[in-house]
């Protein structure tokens, strides 16, 4: 496939280095020659000099062969204009980074950009905010993803040496209802087996039904605590999404946002009444003190800026807080922000990798999710009529290593797939698959003779 | 400062006064009483006044400080000369009185210094309460309506329309005065209809649509609306003056698609017509259990004389100065309250009391957490902190002219109970008040100036105090 790339920032650079490694064509086009000249650099991919939502400019990078056009650069407009301008062209799909809530809210006279051109709109921000309202909702995850409809979970787990789990191999845990799918050890994916210690420190990534999860807590001696408060340092755009889904449940907890700007702070305060906001440095021991910011809260830091989130971060744990969820856009800080205590980051950049990468997917594939930064990728896929899959128990087949079939739904049954499980046609099957074997992992759904993009052939 | 543009602009005033005034005299001509070359001298004098001014050419650009003037001193003019038929036929001892009642008149207070009005003939009755109707909503955004020179900017309309946060309904000031006086004559008619289908008489049902939709409180009789003694009656003007103590503005949302929700959907109608439903309660519990007065009786008199002192009207359908102290407080209470912003009620107005509950509460919770950031609300809405300035300022002014106003009449001799009643009254446009100023007796009695003291503080109160303090400022009359 043949994808134009507009903006060469983190994100269009994430998207670029993801396709190209699956093997699509990618031209990227940016203003900043300094941004292209690691495109260069780093990827298999073509960079082009120019303003992306300029026809020529599209014209020159072959916007008429192009099958999609994905428009990441900072500038809402701009993004939105490139793709109108793409969809004109005969471009199919068209994908734009909005970060102004305005353009997405659902719009009055039943005006919808799909009509203009643009045919997906994500909002980094968005995500992050939905990403850290699922982790407030199961606070001992350090991730969280939903598949048939909300009724499996995924759930990233941090061991720690307290847990009864440390130190066991995954056999003797008594896991009957749940599949450990992977472990990141010192930053690497691991498949487990049976067979696997699992050692404290280790993200332990467990598949099983969302209604299932209150039993995980005796395994990992974690209490499903009733928090007092959530207390959020920063109050840009993450902030105001989660405070608004917060404020959209039955139950509104109380929530207190901590920034430094009396402008933003004003802003705030004047859209959500009962939100306390305080105008601060997050980092400030004595104001988080005064305000009782201890062990009865969750701790979001979202302030844009790593440093200060991490900052932050340790100041709350010094006053007793366990449950820290922090921003971090930089990866090679997550560790750090692992070090620090911090229970669960998140990087709305990769969360936008993900969402365009959903797109990407063909229609077997209900929900695709990327793992510790993409390195593996967790897929709710549809066996198709008389795909590789069906042909025999699961034990019989051919599946690579590095594959592995989490949970099988059949209708409204959920099934933990053991050696003599046998997949039928139209099951929804949750498989975890690492990076290089992913494509293999979706051909095996497939009906033969439709495998996935040409590419994926290695 | 542009006197020329100032006084073109009272011209237009003085004009329209004087062509108004044209139609009593009509009712004068009809019954051929004795009203009818008072009328026509006065309305000729006011026109020639107004056509004198309109000659001179308007020179300069319109500045905030003319605004404030045009509106403070249109007031003035229109109550000097709407005085004028009162004061040349003779029914008013002096020209003090006569003011009186005109000022009462145009700022819908319903304040009277007369004992026997069913001795007034009907041109100068008619008269009379016409000055309510056009002071209703405004003679400014009549004005406003009428002559394009003076669609200059907001600061006219912003002087003259009660509340804090004023919208234009329409693009143009001239369509959103225009819409605002439609909207305001359709309720007219449709009350008028109303009293006419329920039995007055066509010129009684004139007079009292003309009190109740300006929320002014001028009868035709001299008990008020006790004189007819029709449940069907009260009920019509208790609806009409509930309709008429609400935001304007809402009616042209309701206009607008949005239909009745518009009502409930707005805080401060909500809290308004929660008070008048509190007060109410409350009242009917004292006259029930200090009176023994039948139950149907009392919530009967209790919700009219709520309804009408709470929007500020001033009509009376019983002696509520025999009520006992807890009824009396708590219309006393309501006459500060008023009704709701960008309606044609007087006094402090809900709106603006959600706000000052809403920062102090605000400043409460700061003054234990300074880092703590919050809004000041009315309702759902923002409101910026140099309008609660604005209003906080207000408040005081308001509360300052009150004091000033019951010292003064407390000076002239009167007891406690009827200085502040009155000072409340005319400063809040309620009319009638307690003791010596009760529904059942007047302000006649008072001496001169305190007379003109009243009156100004009535035409203050009408034009949310700023207009009318400023003229009082050196520095706003210096270059």
């Amino acid at each position: 496939m043949k994808i134009i790339v507009v903006g060469a920032g983190k994100v269009g650079f994430n998207i670029s280095r993801v396709l190209s490694s699956e093997g699509h064509d990618i031209v990227v086009v940016d203003k900043d020659p300094v941004a292209l000249q690691s495109v260069f650099d780093n990827l298999d991919a073509m960079g082009v000099g120019g303003n992306g939502a300029s026809a020529r400019v599209l014209e020159q990078v072959g916007v008429d062969e192009a099958d999609m056009v994905i428009a990441v650069t900072d500038n809402d407009e701009l993004n939105m204009i490139a793709c109108m301008t793409a969809k004109q062209c005969g471009v199919r799909t068209t994908v734009a980074r909005v970060r102004n809530r305005e353009y997405m809210s659902s719009q009055p006279f039943g005006l919808s950009y799909t009509r203009f051109g643009i045919d997906v709109m994500v909002n980094p921000e968005d995500l992050a905010a939905q990403e850290i309202f699922r982790l407030i909702e199961v606070p001992m995850a350090t991730d969280i993803e939903y598949f048939a409809d909300g009724r499996l979970s995924l759930i990233g787990i941090k061991v720690s040496e307290s847990f009864r789990v440390a130190g066991k191999r995954i056999r003797d845990m008594g896991l009957d209802r749940f599949t450990v799918v992977c472990i990141i050890r010192d930053g690497k994916t691991l498949i487990p087996d049976g067979d696997t210690l699992v050692l404290p420190d280790d993200r332990m990534f467990v598949l099983g039904r969302t209604s299932g999860f209150d039993s995980l807590n005796g395994l990992t001696s974690l209490k499903k605590r009733v928090f007092d408060r959530i207390v959020i340092a920063g109050g840009g755009l993450i902030t105001q999404s989660l405070v608004e889904i917060l404020y959209a449940r039955h139950t509104i907890p109380q929530v207190m946002v901590i920034d430094p700007n009396p402008e933003t702070c004003k802003a705030l305060a004047a859209r959500f009444d009962s939100c306390q906001v305080m105008c601060a440095d997050p980092a400030k021991m004595d104001l988080l003190e005064e305000e009782g910011v201890g062990v009865g809260d969750i701790f979001v830091a979202a302030t844009g800026s790593d440093n200060s989130n991490l900052v932050s971060c340790m100041a709350a744990k010094r006053l007793g807080v366990s449950q820290m969820i922090c921003e971090i856009s930089r990866e090679d800080y997550i560790t750090l922000a692992e070090a620090v205590g911090v229970h669960a980051t998140i990087t709305p950049r990769l969360l936008v990798v993900n969402t365009v990468l959903k797109l990407l997917r063909s229609s077997s594939v209900v929900s695709v999710n990327l793992l510790n930064s993409g390195d593996a990728e967790i897929m709710e896929l549809v066996a198709e009529k008389d795909s590789p899959i069906t042909k025999g128990l699961l034990k019989d087949l051919n599946i690579p290593k590095g594959v592995i079939i989490g949970s099988v739904i059949r209708g409204v049954t959920i099934i933990v797939p053991r050696g003599d499980t046998k997949i039928s046609s139209g099951d929804h099957v949750v498989v975890f698959a690492l990076h290089s074997v992913a494509g293999h992992a979706e051909n095996l759904f497939r009906a033969q003779g439709a495998g996935r993009e040409s590419s994926y052939a290695s | 400062m542009h006197p020329r543009l100032i006084a073109y602009a009272l011209g237009g005033i003085a004009l329209l006064v004087g062509l108004s005034m044209s139609t009593a005299a009509i009712w004068a001509a009809i019954d051929g009483s004795a009203d009818l070359m008072p009328l026509i001298y006065s309305s000729a004098v006011s026109c020639a006044v107004g056509a004198g001014l309109l000659l001179v050419k308007p020179k300069g650009r319109f500045s905030r400080k003319d605004g404030f003037a045009i509106v403070g001193l249109g007031w003035l003019v229109a109550a000097s000369l709407g005085a004028l038929p009162f004061y040349l036929s003779g029914a008013f001892v002096s020209y003090t009185d006569a003011f009186f009642e005109s000022a009462s008149g145009f700022t819908t207070t319903g304040a009277t210094v007369l004992s026997n009005i069913e001795g007034l003939p009907r041109g100068l009755l008619f008269w009379r309460s016409l000055t309510h109707w056009l002071g209703g909503m405004g003679i400014i955004v009549l004005s406003l309506a009428v002559f394009s020179i003076l669609n200059t900017g907001m600061s006219l309309y912003r002087a003259e329309v009660p509340g804090f946060a004023h919208e234009r309904i329409l693009p143009r000031l001239r369509q959103t005065a225009l819409t605002l006086w439609i909207i305001y004559a359709a309720l007219s008619l449709t009350q008028m209809v109303a009293l006419r289908i329920a039995g007055l008489s066509f010129f009684d049902s004139l007079v009292h649509t003309f009190g109740t939709v300006a929320t002014g409180g001028f009868s035709s009789r001299n008990l008020s609306i006790e004189a007819f003694d029709s449940p069907a009656v009260e009920i019509i003007i208790v609806v009409f003056m509930v309709l008429a103590g609400l935001n304007f503005a809402l009616y042209w949302q309701i206009v607008q698609r949005k239909g009745i929700r518009a009502i409930l959907a707005n805080a401060e109608a909500r809290l308004y017509l929660f008070i008048l439903a509190v007060a109410s309660l409350v009242v009917t519990i004292s006259l029930v259990s200090s009176l023994d007065m039948p139950l149907g009786s009392a919530i009967r008199r209790s919700v009219f004389q709520v309804v009408s002192i709470n929007t500020t009207t001033g009509y009376s359908s019983t002696d509520f100065d025999a009520w006992p102290a807890l009824a009396k407080g708590v219309l006393l209470l309501l006459m500060f309250v008023g009704a709701c912003t960008g309606s044609t009620g007087g006094a402090i107005k809900v709106g603006r009391i959600m706000l000052l509950l809403g920062h102090v509460r605000r400043h409460l919770q700061q003054t234990v957490r300074p880092r703590l950031v919050m809004r000041t609300r009315v309702g759902d809405s923002v409101v910026e902190d140099s309008v609660v300035s604005d209003v906080l300022t207000f408040f005081f002014i308001y509360m300052a002219l009150f004091c000033f106003g019951a010292f003064v009449v407390m000076a002239d001799g009167e007891d406690l109970v009827t200085s502040l009643s009155a000072s409340a009254a005319c400063i809040g446009n309620v009319g009638p008040g307690l003791g010596s100023v009760g529904p059942a007796l007047n302000y006649a009695e008072m001496s001169g100036a305190v007379k003109w003291i009243l009156s100004g503080l009535m035409v203050a109160g009408r034009l949310e105090l700023l207009a009318v303090v400023l003229l009082f400022t050196p520095a706003f009359w210096r270059k």
